[in-house]
């Protein structure tokens, strides 16, 4: 859901910006789309990031000092590292903040030349420390590289240099999932804020708050459920919940809204999946799993959920778990690539099946 | 004498076409040197004579000649190709002059002569020393080097015009439909004329139907006696197949001799002409090891005997170096050793269909005990010692691994008995292709990939002690490349005609099967498309017959070697679509369809 | 003539036989406020593309029923010239990327871009966008996929993307996350026997029940291929009748019979006859899965059960090879030897168990 925030983000693109103005110039009776909510309800300002209680401390104090060091952001998608970034560079530059931002996000967009060349070429932008009516502000521009973990090494080690060179004018914020794929040089040039997933109760307490001002009804237990879709994810559960506001509009959301937003399968489908399994028959699971394909479940979808329950359920002793979790994680790695769903179902329950009816002991 | 050669040449181009400028200035270079023979000898002989001494310091008289022309055969006897070829040449060339002579009446088409053999065993050399003998005018076509040379500076013409407007393929056609009408003025005296073209303009490797059609055309027009000859290369690209098609030779009536590396014995003789000439001697066993090194290539030899000769001058030329004392014997000896490992033996290159019985009858020493022995378990898995290296023969096969392994996967099955093995071999060739299709390590990977299915079938193929190679299969060739083709080309046909269906799963399995059954008033095209690939029965597209009999010299010529899958792949390797997109029906049929919307 | 399956599509969101609540919502999102990018997944034949012709419909009115076939052409940055069909009208444009294989990406980058530039011509249109529809989007590179989420982005304020594809799990979350998932479930059977039903009514011919109800069982789930049935049978024998022969595509009789000889004899010559079959059947266009698929299907009847998980994981396995590798009949092969060895030695130890 990113896309739609992104039209309207600071420091974009030339290209962006003109295509917007054209538009807005050329057609100004045209009603605007409403914002996503994911845009509309980010934190304005540091304080209002829910739950990163220490990094929000330690922000705090930098933007007293007026100054901080290259900043690495980790940790699960949609706790809150993004906002947290912008929040911070609306409060230190106020108005001035869009031209004081670069944001580059994409994967495909960050080889080394862009690394070297745009970077550069912002970074050597000069930056005075006041504002055009006079209020001082820091003398330093951001540069925000979201998704860091998938920049290619080279790349990675190109940023280095740019790094130490530009660290007078430009402050880094490398923002990733996974601290592990950032090369050494670069994370000990960084301050690292580990960004932990958001409690179940804040992920309600926010997305109550969003339904109330957007008035969304919904059945009780609908963002509970909501909450345990996203996987501790704020983003994608602001983005499902405007989702099922859309389709649903005033008949008001229901769980099975949900559960089929998130595309997930419905848990129904999933005990009777493991009854056929005891059974021990493979022309039933055959037939029943060919009818989940037809139904259009995602078989990826379908090795996570599966997961869970093979995790916690105590009809199979810890190495018939390990069996089935090893030829899960085999078959989703298979799925990745390409390889045909009901195949790898199939591969999947086969081996449960037998996990269940012939290993135990 | 000097001067009127110089005449000769200026008149020459002025009367001579346009369009073959550089080739019949060689050409006249050519008839020149056959005409002052005299002139020529006696030049040589002081060439030789210049170089022997001289050479080594700078000799100024005679640089840059090679011992290859300065030592040429000049007549029959000193070929040192088989009698019987040379006769078979003789009589072809003989007759089809006389059926020339009297063309009007007789011929119906042009002779033409395929010569083929391997570099170096006197394919050319031959068609020389036979033109001079029944006297005839030699043209050859030489690929001109550069299209703007400096023949078009008459002031008047534009010469970017003219020369974008003669293309190589443009001169090539002229050169060979007017080479044999209009006869040179001034080499009046020969008894006939004779094509020779040894170098193919480029274009026609890419578009070999251009060059059929040319031949076609000549075989209509032609007048004279044409000679094309082709050397076999170990490695690469056959032009003889491509060019030469079977269907061609035997639709045009064209006589194609193939010459066999030269024997040894020939060689020797040879040698001892050479020398004779060079006034140099070799010993025996000097004279053996060079014959041995060149491996049937008379121009390697003489090379080798050039190489060898010079730089011991001192010693070599006999005349001088009398003292033949024992020491000198073994310092020759020793000079033999290391200048034949020096200038090394010629890269003999594996044809195919050795390099895939080496691997598929898989010999073994029986002699000869494996080194260390293996556990009691693993027993079975003990073979005697191989008598070929697998990674060596495939590398001497200077085909691709893929292509390698596709010949291995089509010709293995007969090798086995037993389902049991046959699975253990069918695995390794799944293994193979999944080393090899990570497109980043490719380069490396795919010696590897063609290692392990050579090795895997080496190993299991033994097992199968009753398929073990004891009697004699054909060995085919891989059917993988025409299916491929097939596959893609129905691709693109299908999507050509059911353009308002977006091209998915259901296209091909439900609705064209259908179709068939309902044909509602579709177009033709699409009719036709129904019929061929919705049924089986009716349109059996892949030809019936079992494969291609791979024959024993042949050199397989790979087309696209990085083919894809025919599944509508998620992520197609890089280079492999690339090949995909190349083969997508040319722009003209995309057109034609455009007419029948 | 066209066919039923053409002639009888429905045209209308509230006209859909089935996922009628589905229909509805999707009716909802037209005419609220803003209309985000929708990935539409489900098997084949159970309507997608029904589903968003209807949904454009909804958007533009009639209009978007004038189809035009188009040629477009793109360059690539290697300079090599590509053409892709596009179905369009004035409202929509509709194409299938992956037909140009690797150059996926530059067709979707360009084509996204001048739709995006260029201005709607009629004014009066109600809705400021337009649609492009990509097909197949599971096949596209994960390349095209990625260039597919940046142009998303770029040009959200001028063209909505509907993506179609087969199976959500081969598209990268990234896309997803941007996209509203609409996932559309394959007919059940008794939704089948409907359609057929309404289908034959308005052909003024009767079906009987049971025969409805064996062509909807012999379909899959899948509704084109229970139309197309229905068709043919009704060009092979009319008036129906219950038990009469339900034609079936002549590949999937030739894959029986191939999965028929493997199971015969289990030996390299048949494996090399089976071979030939193989490549019969990709040179009729069958794609490989479908062939794993059918020959899994044939091959487990003739095992026990513990074999059948066995034959199963093998062809998993394969299967997923032939999606890396790029000659698929090793895999296919593979796959087949591997059955004809474990077939083999289960039927030589049954055989001394019976003895």
């Amino acid at each position: 859901m990113e896309a739609f925030f992104k039209g309207v983000r600071p420091g974009t693109s030339g290209l962006k910006d003109k295509t917007g103005s054209q538009k807005d110039g050329s057609k100004p009776g045209r009603k605007q789309a409403p914002p996503p909510w994911v845009e509309k309800y980010r934190p304005k300002t540091v304080d209002e990031v829910a739950f990163q209680e220490e990094v929000v401390t330690v922000l705090k104090k930098t933007l007293q000092g007026a100054d901080f060091p290259n900043l690495l952001f980790y940790g699960p998608p949609g706790t809150g590292k993004t906002s947290t970034i912008l929040a911070l560079g609306r409060q230190m530059f106020g108005e001035m903040y869009r031209s004081r931002i670069l944001e580059l996000n994409a994967s495909d967009e960050r080889g080394i030349q862009v690394i070297r060349e745009k970077v550069k070429n912002f970074a050597q932008q000069t930056a005075s420390n006041r504002t055009p009516e006079g209020k001082p502000c820091p003398a330093f521009k951001i540069i925000i590289l979201d998704e860091a973990d998938s920049m290619t090494k080279a790349a990675q080690d190109a940023l280095r240099r740019t790094m130490e060179r530009q660290s007078k004018s430009t402050r880094f914020c490398l923002i990733c999932n996974y601290v592990s794929r950032i090369i050494g040089p670069l994370t000990s040039r960084c301050s690292k804020f580990r960004f932990k997933p958001l409690s179940k109760d804040i992920l309600i307490q926010r997305l109550q708050d969003i339904s109330e001002k957007e008035s969304v009804k919904a059945e009780p237990g609908v963002l509970e459920s909501l909450v345990d879709i996203s996987e501790g994810d704020l983003r994608k559960a602001i983005t499902f919940l405007q989702s099922a506001h859309r389709l649903k509009g005033d008949l008001g959301i229901n769980l099975d809204d949900i559960l089929e937003i998130g595309g997930v399968v419905p848990s129904k489908w999933l005990d009777k999946l493991f009854d056929i399994c005891k059974s021990d028959s493979y022309e039933k699971l055959e037939t029943f799993v060919t009818d989940m394909v037809a139904e259009g479940f995602s078989a990826g979808q379908l090795m996570g959920q599966l997961h869970d329950k093979i995790v916690f359920t105590e009809e199979l002793n810890d190495k018939q778990k390990s069996v089935i979790c090893n030829r899960l994680a085999v078959c989703d790695h298979r799925l990745m690539d390409g390889a045909d769903e009901f195949l790898q179902i199939m591969d999947m329950m086969t081996v449960i099946m037998h996990q269940l009816c012939h290993a135990s002991s | 004498m000097e001067v009127q050669k110089q005449l000769k040449t200026w008149l020459k181009s002025s009367f001579d076409n346009d369009f073959v400028t550089s080739s019949s200035r060689k050409d006249c270079r050519k008839s020149e040197y056959q005409k002052d023979e005299a002139l020529a000898k006696t030049k040589r002989k002081k060439g030789i004579q210049s170089q022997l001494l001289f050479g080594e310091r700078g000799g100024n008289n005679c640089v840059g000649e090679s011992w290859i022309e300065l030592f040429a055969p000049q007549a029959k006897e000193d070929l040192a190709v088989n009698k019987k070829k040379v006769e078979q040449i003789e009589t072809w060339l003989i007759d089809s002059l006389s059926r020339c002579k009297n063309f009007l009446t007789t011929i119906k088409c042009a002779p033409i002569a395929l010569l083929t053999g391997p570099a170096g065993c006197g394919k050319t050399a031959s068609i020389k020393v036979l033109a001079k003998v029944l006297d005839l005018d030699m043209k050859e076509w030489v690929n001109p080097v550069d299209n703007s040379s400096g023949l078009f500076d008459d002031g008047f013409s534009n010469n970017r015009l003219l020369v974008s407007a003669t293309t190589q393929k443009e001169q090539f056609v002229d050169f060979i439909l007017r080479a044999n009408k209009y006869s040179s003025l001034f080499v009046k005296s020969t008894s006939g004329r004779l094509i020779v073209v040894e170098d193919f303009p480029n274009v026609f490797l890419r578009e070999p139907e251009v060059f059929h059609n040319v031949l076609q055309l000549y075989s209509k027009t032609g007048r004279c006696p044409a000679v094309f000859i082709v050397s076999e290369s170990g490695s690469g690209s056959s032009i003889e197949h491509h060019l030469f098609p079977k269907s061609l030779l035997a639709e045009l009536d064209i006589m194609q001799v193939s010459f066999n590396p030269i024997a040894p014995t020939s060689l020797t003789k040879a040698v001892s002409r050479i020398c004779g000439i060079a006034k140099v001697t070799l010993s025996k066993s000097e004279n053996e090891s060079l014959v041995a090194a060149s491996n049937g290539d008379v121009r390697h030899l003489i090379n080798l005997i050039q190489f060898f000769v010079k730089p011991g001058s001192t010693s070599r030329i006999s005349k001088e170096c009398k003292s033949n004392s024992f020491a000198g014997q073994k310092r020759k000896k020793n000079m033999v050793e290391s200048s034949s490992s020096i200038l090394g033996e010629r890269d003999h290159s594996l044809f195919l269909f050795h390099a895939l019985g080496k691997i598929l009858y898989c010999k073994r020493d029986s002699g000869k005990e494996p080194e260390g022995q293996l556990p009691i378990h693993l027993k079975d898995k003990e073979r005697m010692v191989l008598l070929s290296n697998a990674e060596a023969v495939f590398s001497r096969t200077a085909v691709t691994a893929d292509t390698f392994t596709l010949f291995l996967h089509h010709n293995y099955l007969s090798f086995v008995n037993s389902a049991y093995i046959t699975e253990k071999c069918c695995t390794s060739f799944s293994d193979a292709n999944i080393i090899c299709t990570e497109w980043s390590g490719k380069e490396v990977l795919d010696e590897y990939s063609a290692s392990v299915v050579a090795r895997s079938l080496m190993f299991h193929l033994e097992e199968d002690k009753l398929g073990g190679g004891q009697f004699w299969r054909p060995f085919y060739k891989p059917e993988w490349f025409s299916v491929l083709k097939l596959y893609r080309d129905g691709q693109a046909a299908v999507r050509n005609c059911f353009k308002e269906w977006a091209y998915t799963l259901d296209l091909q399995t439900q609705i064209i099967p259908y179709l068939g059954v309902v044909q509602p008033s579709a177009d033709n095209a699409q009719l036709e498309i129904i019929k061929k690939y919705g049924r089986f029965s009716s349109g059996a597209v892949r030809p019936k017959t079992p494969g291609f009999h791979l024959s024993e010299k042949e050199i397989f010529e790979e087309f696209d070697t990085h083919s894809t899958v025919p599944v509508a792949d998620p992520n197609p390797r890089v280079e492999d679509t690339v090949n995909m997109c190349e083969s997508v029906v040319p722009q003209e049929d995309y057109i034609i369809e455009e007419y029948d919307d | 003539m066209s066919l039923w399956v053409d002639k009888h599509r429905p045209t209308n969101l509230s006209k859909l036989d089935f996922h009628k609540k589905q229909a509805a919502h999707l009716k909802k999102l037209v005419h609220g406020g803003d209309f985000p990018h929708l990935l539409v997944y489900g098997p084949s034949g159970a309507g997608k593309k029904t589903r968003i012709l209807c949904l454009l419909r909804e958007l533009y009115g009639a209009g978007t029923e004038k189809l035009r076939i188009e040629h477009q052409h793109f360059q690539t940055p290697s300079k090599r010239k590509i053409e892709i069909v596009t179905i369009a009208s004035n409202y929509h444009i509709e194409v299938n990327p992956s037909d140009v294989g690797i150059y996926d990406r530059v067709v979707v980058q360009e084509l996204l871009k001048t739709v995006a530039q260029t201005q709607q011509l009629e004014t009066n249109s109600q809705r400021e966008f337009k649609v492009v529809i990509l097909n197949e989007v599971d096949k596209l590179t994960k390349d095209a996929q990625h260039a597919l989420r940046r142009t998303m982005e770029k040009y959200m304020s001028t063209c909505r993307l509907i993506l179609c594809c087969n199976s959500s799990s081969k598209v990268i979350p990234a896309i997803k996350s941007r996209c509203l998932g609409v996932r559309v479930p394959a007919p059940t059977v008794e939704q089948i026997v409907t359609v057929l039903q309404t289908v034959c009514k308005k052909e003024s011919l009767s079906i009987p029940p049971e025969l409805a109800e064996r062509i909807a069982e012999k379909s899959n789930r899948n509704l084109r291929r229970a139309i197309l049935m229905c068709e043919s049978c009704r060009v092979q024998q009319y008036p129906f009748v219950p038990d009469q022969d339900i034609p079936e595509p002549d590949w999937e009789v030739f894959l029986k019979e191939t999965a028929k000889l493997i199971v015969q004899e289990q030996s390299p010559r048949k494996l090399f006859e089976v071979r030939g079959r193989i490549y019969e059947l990709l040179i009729h266009l069958i794609p490989c899965e479908v062939i794993f698929k059918g020959l899994l299907k044939e091959l487990v009847n003739n095992c026990d059960g513990q074999l059948k998980g066995e034959v199963t994981q093998l062809a998993a396995y394969y299967e997923h090879r032939l999606q890396l590798g790029n000659k698929a009949i090793y895999h296919i092969e593979a796959f087949i030897a591997k059955f004809m060895s474990i077939y083999k030695k289960f039927l030589e130890e049954s055989m001394a168990d019976v003895f």
